[in-house]
């Protein structure tokens, strides 16, 4: 079995996977990090989304050897401590979650959002969310949340 | 990483991603080209291998999967002698593989099977072949083949001379297709060559600008250069009509689809290509209200897409004869309806692809196609320079139907070879080649169809706008066809038939098995139904009593005078349909939500171009050994003209077949013999073959001075002829070779003869009508709305089976595309370009098939042959969608007939029972 080594939030982690086992799957499995969810093992729902090199990205969809050598970020390695992130915090404040099963997805995607276009109209928070499923939310809080980490962030 | 497996019995190491697809890894680090990839997303099976035993998907499974684990691949399925397994050739003599891209996955899958039960049933077949697509062959020879492993029945003989014709004989090119050696387009390509990715449009209408491309090649690993529309040293524009050049081989400022090419990116090498990242591309898109359907295409408030064609009409057809109104009028019962059918895609298996190189003042392209002389042409016109100095080279075909008669990959790939110098090849991605590539045209068809009291249909009335997409394409084709065949293989006195061809914002639709007939045959045939049933009348013998034969007179003034089996099908047809009717009767009697029918549906369909010339030239060589190289142009696709060709020339001549060696589709090499489409090749190059040989065959009498009834038999350094006066010998080692290495060339050249039509559609559209009649036995479930097509029996007067195999092939593949279209395919821009939300027909669809092959002898056609491909499709959806409509009532008048609609239509039905008729 290939053995497969990457920075997770920061520290260097190995492990022995199968070629086929996703990122996902290493992550929750070998390394216990079970904030970032799976909803529909598909990639339609968006609940695994980490960064990788800063980029976000759907964890159910790739698999673990991919990310090789890459530096991930899951929704555990976002606060500072007991500080929450900008975004997290937004979430809170807005009440941007209710069950919360699709908030750590969320907050990935929004904080890769907000890096990249700084400035992102309402629509486009809204276009860029569209790999996000939330059942509960009816997302305008969602996105009331991130327009406000725009400004903290 | 460092991974070690055994693959096809032979024990490899190689470093590799542990991440890469194991089909690439297979095809292109360990050359085994033979895995054949068609979507890449794990839904047509086409690269199935055995991983550890069990069948696997080798796009899914990456590399590090297969680390320590047994491979095996088609390649590994021969005698390491070349002998084919018993699975192979039971393949080869069933005719299981057409054009043979999905055949090494059908293997592989059947392969599985076999290792653990050596006699399996047929439901075990088909659930072992489930997982693989094929679009040509309709599944049933695959299976009978799978079912047949265990005869291990040896191969055909090879008929003698002068037997081929009619001769069950194996494909010629079968072997290649069975044992993986087959070079498709993306199997073939140089190394060190450019890959070349096209830049598309996600919009149906935008303006588009580009911004700072410099900047943007300077920041982004790999890229060598983006082409646009200002590269392209000739004319940026293309389309099949010399005066209809509509479609820009890049875009220039503005889109009309979706999938649209606007630039050409060159990358390095095929993992840049892979890599390639166009999301931070510099365009900025402003797009607009698409036209979507012909309504929104012909609305006085419509944009004109087209500066040629005002209120977005490319062209009308019209058939004009008699008086239909008055027809009408007098009629004692007439019928009506309106159909809607939407964009179908060809979901060949094989995308896209192939590669160009410049060589000084000449390109040459290689590339997957139908119609290598137009493309060598439109090359030519592209790149402004002389056709002469384009070579095309089609590739093995892994299916086409229509969609490989446009351009694709041929063009943006000539310009990058001729501006850069540069060889380099593409391949697009299933959802870019399903964006991209033409379709069938949707229509939106109204009909009416009066008969007299006594059963004869006195009128019929017919339009029909037909969608033609963003760009020309085949539209006029289509447009021009379907008045013509609408009134159906009937005697109509009084018939008015137009059609428009309509420019809106959808795909370019072009030509798909069929040419818009198969629309117009689903109205025309609902009609024949409702009528018949009106007049208290058999859908059968309503049709039998109006059948057109020899002598009758069409609604073009064209006199028929011989080869019309319509009435002949529809005889042999008789016994089945008799006997079903019972049977349905009973079952319906005991059924509760299950509901079963019968249908019938008939057609006819003109061989070769609408009133237009298109000969096809054929040679036939003879070298000094005394073996025969016939030159063929006649591309195969996967229907077989590379083994028809052969067997018509080798008895046209009087040799057997196995002396005959073939070039196939080089245009330097092969003279030109026209499209693989419109039924047209054994029919039309056939004749072209036959005469070939008859040309060589009249040489080598003259050179000996023998009789037309001499026999010949070739030797291997002469030629000795046999006739009354005794035995001759033309010696051909001290004859003069030309460049080819012949020493004798017969040619044979054959256009068929039509006229043109003048305003009201009257003249000789086509020299030749294949007929056939197709009978369908289907079960709805009426809580669900979904149809199961238990039975067809299908009747087709070919004229003459050249090769009774290839001939069912055809009528298998065109009814499961037939039910595809009825039951089906609907392709919907950004929602189905793949093969997961787009559904074709698996082997689970088909229903048991019965082929019964009419031969009334065309007097023109290569002994009396004529054509198959198109005329096997046109019947199938009428036939269904009437089965449909005779076991619940429901009118379908909107295809595919999928549950909701089928559900509606049956609610439908019942309100309107309650009210009049």
């Amino acid at each position: 079995m290939p053995t497969v080594s990457m920075t997770v939030n920061g520290k260097q982690v190995s492990g022995e996977v199968e070629g086929r086992t996703l990122l996902v799957e290493f992550l929750r499995e070998n390394l216990r990090l079970t904030g970032t969810h799976v909803g529909c093992d598909t990639s339609q729902c968006g609940a695994c989304v980490v960064h990788i090199d800063g980029n976000s990205a759907k964890s159910c969809s790739m698999l673990a050897i991919q990310a090789n050598g890459t530096k991930v970020t899951t929704i555990e390695g976002l606060a500072n401590g007991d500080e929450l992130h900008p975004m997290q915090a937004a979430f809170k404040e807005h009440h941007g979650l209710q069950c919360g099963f699709c908030t750590p997805g969320m907050v990935m995607s929004a904080v890769d959002l907000v890096k990249k276009k700084p400035k992102a109209s309402e629509h486009e928070i809204r276009e860029w969310l569209e790999g996000n499923i939330c059942r509960c939310t009816g997302y305008h809080n969602i996105v009331k949340a991130i327009q406000h980490a725009q400004q903290t962030m | 990483m460092l991974l070690t497996l055994t693959v096809n019995g032979a024990r490899r190491s190689l470093d590799v991603d542990p991440a890469r697809r194991l089909s690439r890894m297979l095809r292109e680090d360990l050359g085994l080209t033979g895995t054949k990839v068609g979507c890449d997303a794990g839904d047509c099976g086409a690269c199935t291998v055995r991983l550890d035993g069990r069948q696997v998907c080798a796009c899914l499974v990456p590399a590090a999967q297969a680390d320590g684990a047994t491979i095996v691949t088609v390649e590994g399925l021969a005698d390491p002698d070349g002998r084919l397994s018993a699975l192979q050739r039971a393949f080869h003599r069933h005719g299981a593989a057409q054009c043979g891209i999905c055949t090494p996955g059908m293997l592989m899958a059947a392969d599985d099977l076999l290792a653990v039960n050596s006699a399996p049933d047929h439901q075990a077949v088909l659930d072992a072949l489930g997982g693989v697509l094929c679009r040509c062959t309709g599944y049933l020879k695959i299976v009978d083949a799978v079912l047949d492993v265990a005869s291990n029945a040896p191969d055909p003989a090879m008929p003698e001379a002068g037997a081929a014709v009619g001769a069950r004989v194996n494909r010629l090119d079968g072997h290649g297709k069975l044992d993986g050696r087959e070079l498709y387009g993306d199997d073939q390509t140089p190394a060190g060559v450019m890959w070349l990715r096209v830049l598309r449009s996600p919009h149906p209408l935008a303006d588009f600008t580009l911004g700072d491309i410099d900047v943007w090649l300077k920041i982004t690993p790999g890229v060598l250069r983006v082409l646009t529309a200002s590269d392209v040293p000739g004319h940026n524009s293309f389309g099949i009509y010399p005066t209809l050049k509509d479609q820009p081989v890049f875009a220039e400022s503005f889109v009309r689809y979706r999938g649209e090419a606007v630039a050409g990116i060159l990358v390095e090498d095929r993992a840049a290509f892979e890599a390639l990242d166009l999301d931070g591309f510099p365009i900025a898109w402003t797009p607009r209200d698409a036209l979507v359907g012909t309504e929104a295409g012909l609305s006085p408030a419509a944009e004109q897409l087209h500066a040629s064609s005002p209120g977005n009409v490319l062209i009308r057809g019209r058939v004009k004869s008699g008086d239909v109104e008055a027809a009408l009028a007098e009629a004692a019962v007439v019928v009506e309806t309106e159909i809607d059918t939407p964009f179908v895609e060809h979901a060949y298996i094989e995308p896209e692809c192939g590669w160009a190189a410049r060589d000084g003042d000449r390109v040459t392209v290689w590339v997957t196609t139908q119609t290598p002389y137009m493309d060598r042409d439109e090359v030519a016109h592209v790149l402004g320079i002389a056709p002469k100095d384009v070579r095309v080279i089609p590739s093995a075909v892994g299916g086409g139907f229509g969609g490989k008669l446009d351009q694709s990959v041929q063009l943006p790939l000539a310009v990058a070879a001729w501006v850069t110098g540069r060889p380099v090849a593409t391949l697009y991605h299933r959802p870019e080649s399903m964006a991209s590539s033409t379709k069938r045209h949707p229509a939106r068809m109204t009909a009416s169809l009066g008969a007299a009291a006594d059963g004869r249909i006195i009128g019929f009335k017919f339009h029909g706008d037909f969608d033609t997409g963003a760009y020309a394409s085949w539209g006029p084709t289509v447009a021009g066809r379907v008045p013509v065949h609408a009134p159906g293989p009937y005697r109509v006195p009084n018939v008015l038939a137009t059609s428009a061809a309509v420019y809106t914002n959808g795909p370019p639709a072009g030509a798909f098995r069929g040419f818009g007939v198969p629309q117009a045959a689903i109205a025309g045939e609902a009609l024949m139904d409702r009528a018949a049933e009106r007049l208290g009348l058999d859908p059968l013998a309503f049709r039998l009593a109006n059948a057109l034969r020899a002598g009758d007179t069409t609604a073009t003034g064209q006199v028929l005078h011989a080869s019309i089996g319509l009435a002949a099908c529809l005889e042999a047809l008789q016994p089945r349909w008799d006997d079903w009717k019972p049977q349905v009767a009973a079952f319906n009697a005991t059924a509760r939500a299950t509901r079963r029918g019968i249908g019938i549906g008939c057609m006819w369909y003109g061989c070769g171009n609408t009133s237009m010339s298109n000969p096809s030239i054929f040679r036939l060589g003879l070298k000094p050994s005394g073996r025969l190289t016939l030159y063929n142009g006649a591309t195969d696709i996967g229907q077989g003209s590379y083994t028809i060709m052969a067997q018509i020339a080798a008895d046209a001549l009087g040799a057997p077949l196995e002396r005959i060696d073939q070039v196939w589709g080089d245009t330097d090499r092969t003279p030109d013999a026209g499209k693989t489409s419109a039924s047209r090749q054994t029919f039309v190059s056939g004749k072209a073959a036959e005469l070939a040989s008859r040309d060589l065959r009249g040489q080598i009498l003259r050179a000996v001075n023998a009789g037309d009834d001499a026999t010949l038999s070739f030797e291997n350094d002469c030629v000795r002829v046999h006739d009354k006066e005794g035995e001759r010998v033309l010696a051909l080692t001290n004859l003069p070779v030309d460049g080819e290495g012949d020493v004798l060339v017969g040619e044979g050249t054959f256009d068929p003869p039509t006229t043109p039509l003048d305003g009201d559609g009257q003249g000789i559209p086509y020299a030749t009508y294949a007929f056939a009649a197709q009978i369908a036995l289907v079960e709805v479930d009426t809580e669900l709305g979904t149809t199961k097509v238990l039975k067809m029996v299908a009747a087709h007067d070919v004229g003459k089976a050249i090769n009774p195999t290839l001939v069912e092939g055809q009528i298998h593949g065109g009814i499961a595309q037939g039910l595809g279209l009825a039951l089906m395919e609907e392709y919907i821009p950004g929602r189905t370009e793949n093969l997961h939300d787009y559904l074709i027909p698996t082997v689970g669809d088909m229903p048991e098939i019965e082929c019964i092959l009419i031969e009334d002898p065309e007097p023109l056609g290569p002994y009396g042959a004529k054509g198959i491909g198109e005329p096997a499709l046109v019947p199938t959806a009428p036939a269904i969608l009437g089965a449909i409509r005779h076991a619940t009532g429901a009118d379908i008048r909107r295809v595919p007939a999928l549950p909701h609609r089928v559900l509606a239509a049956i609610h439908a039905t019942r309100h309107i029972k309650e009210e009049v008729e």
